[in-house]
């Protein structure tokens, strides 16, 4: 029947035939002419995307909450099976954790402390927004995920992600209520870090798989296995610190880095409102307060070589209590005036 | 379903449910589902909803509408924009071209078509993002990818039988 109607078709209206093959190859030639289009021009392809995103967002949420309720309910199974060890193992943790804590709280205060007397610039706090991850298209060429967060929760292009236990990516585009996140693991993701016990540097280099690389180590670097691997903070796009994860895999040539954040078992993300810091052409110690007393040192070291000598002459010689310093700036020393 | 609807509208639905279907696909898609712990991919569901219509309904589903919907799943599952349009394109056109041998057959063999056009579907799709980024990609999540699609056929078949066999009540 089905076939015998589709033969009379064709027989009587070859033409609209021949219309359907000349709409289906113009098609075939505005795909092709949208690849190359995309490949030119980067930012009008991203532009499109995430109108689309926008457009499509609220459906692809409604999508997913079948699909999360799904991988929650197996996951409750998973978690009441093994109630009474995790249980035992909580408790444990915890105990650990308390006692960490208090650590770091003490640490916490001491480092804030040190910072003071060193007059270290004080890096600004970061607000974040939490917003759920609805999509994480699952295609060969690219590791992102969408997040239902956009300009209105007041994010930006750049602002790096956060999971549970570190950083995972940073945002690529933003619409009006949805973003796409680039994750570390994307073959375009570089992101400088810093290997922690080794002070070594290097850009940490996704290449899809789920271990990025470590590009740019120096030659003679000696990494071990298992050391931290947190951000370097180095071109400002990133602050510095944030946990990125572990080296696992000493290669010749090069090394491997295991996330610390399960990038797939990740249902919430935190954006922090980052603004990549600006970096100062000329940097200029702060020398009010306290700290005024160095500013003959600062003066010195800037003039001659900072040898030990020449330091501590210059302390020596000008550094007092009230009197006008050559290398305070005139506003400060009108405030000392002031404040005598 | 619809019965008792007007013709304009039985008409109306029938030319868009096709196509809401495929767009319901590509949606699913885009949503974090741990399908493959191997590597982090989702099965071309899209292709097999335009590979059916193919067969059994082409005149229900356009070549501009494969078109849009191809350029929809590259806005939200990212890779090359244009990339899924040629690939949509590509099944559409090989599977209108062949359909009248396939439509009187059994459900093996349009399994079995599905399979190729799916493997050609894969290599295009290696071939061009290969061109597009430069770079020679891992072949194994395209394999796990292709394979998963073809495995999960049957299964999203039965699903678009039934809404064909609904539909063509309409009609």
């Amino acid at each position: 029947m089905r076939i015998r109607e589709t033969k009379v078709m064709h027989h009587a209206m070859p033409l609209r035939a021949w219309g359907h093959r000349l709409a289906f190859g113009l098609f075939v030639f505005a795909a092709i002419a949208l690849i190359i289009l995309s490949r030119i021009d980067q930012s009008l392809s991203d532009r499109l995307r995430q109108s689309v995103l926008d457009i499509f967002a609220p459906a692809i949420t409604v999508v997913q909450e079948p699909v999360g309720a799904f991988n929650q309910a197996v996951a409750e199974v998973r978690a009441l099976i093994a109630l009474r060890d995790q249980n035992l193992a909580l408790l444990e943790s915890n105990r650990r954790l308390q006692h960490w804590r208090d650590t770091a709280l003490q640490l916490e205060h001491e480092n804030s402390q040190l910072r003071d007397l060193l007059l270290t610039s004080k890096e600004p706090l970061q607000n974040f927004v939490t917003a759920r991850a609805i999509g994480d298209p699952g295609g060969p060429f690219v590791r992102t995920l969408i997040l239902r967060t956009g300009v209105e929760a007041g994010i930006d292009k750049g602002d790096p992600v956060l999971g549970d236990n570190g950083l995972i990516g940073r945002v690529i585009t933003v619409g009006r209520t949805s973003s796409r996140v680039l994750l570390l693991t994307d073959l375009n993701s570089r992101v400088p870090v810093l290997i922690a016990d080794s002070r070594i540097r290097g850009i940490l280099t996704g290449d899809n798989t789920a271990q990025p690389r470590i590009a740019f180590l120096p030659q003679s670097a000696e990494i071990g296995e298992g050391e931290r691997v947190i951000t370097s903070g180095d071109g400002g796009l990133f602050p510095q610190g944030l946990t990125v994860g572990r080296v696992v895999r000493l290669e010749d040539g090069g090394i491997r880095v295991a996330l610390s954040t399960d990038i797939a078992r990740q249902e919430f993300l935190r954006v922090m409102k980052y603004t990549p810091l600006a970096v100062d052409p000329v940097p200029q110690p702060d020398l009010s307060g306290p700290m005024r007393m160095l500013a003959p040192l600062w003066a010195a070291a800037k003039d001659a070589p900072p040898t030990a000598q020449s330091c501590t002459g210059a302390t020596l010689g000008t550094g007092g209590e009230g009197v006008p310093l050559p290398m305070q700036r005139p506003e400060d020393a009108a405030r000392q005036a002031a404040a005598r | 379903m619809g019965e008792t609807l007007p013709p304009q509208w039985r008409r109306n639905l029938i030319q868009v449910v096709p196509m809401l279907i495929t767009l319901a696909l590509i949606l699913v898609a885009a949503a974090p589902a741990q399908t493959s712990t191997v590597v982090p991919v989702t099965p071309m569901l899209a292709l097999m909803s335009i590979f059916y219509w193919s067969v059994y309904r082409p005149e229900w589903l356009s070549a501009p509408v494969v078109f849009f919907l191809g350029v929809i799943a590259d806005c939200l599952l990212g890779g090359p924009l244009g990339l899924n349009a040629i690939l949509y394109l590509f099944a559409y056109g090989v599977t209108t071209a062949q359909r009248l041998i396939l439509q009187s057959r059994p459900f093996a063999i349009s399994w079995l078509a599905f399979g190729m056009v799916t493997l050609t579907c894969t290599a295009l799709s290696w071939l061009i993002g290969a061109l597009f980024y430069g770079t020679l990609f891992d072949p194994l999540p395209f394999m796990v990818q292709a394979l998963l699609t073809v495995l999960l056929f049957p299964l999203f078949a039965r699903g678009l039988i039934w809404a064909e066999v609904r539909l063509a009540r309409l009609a």
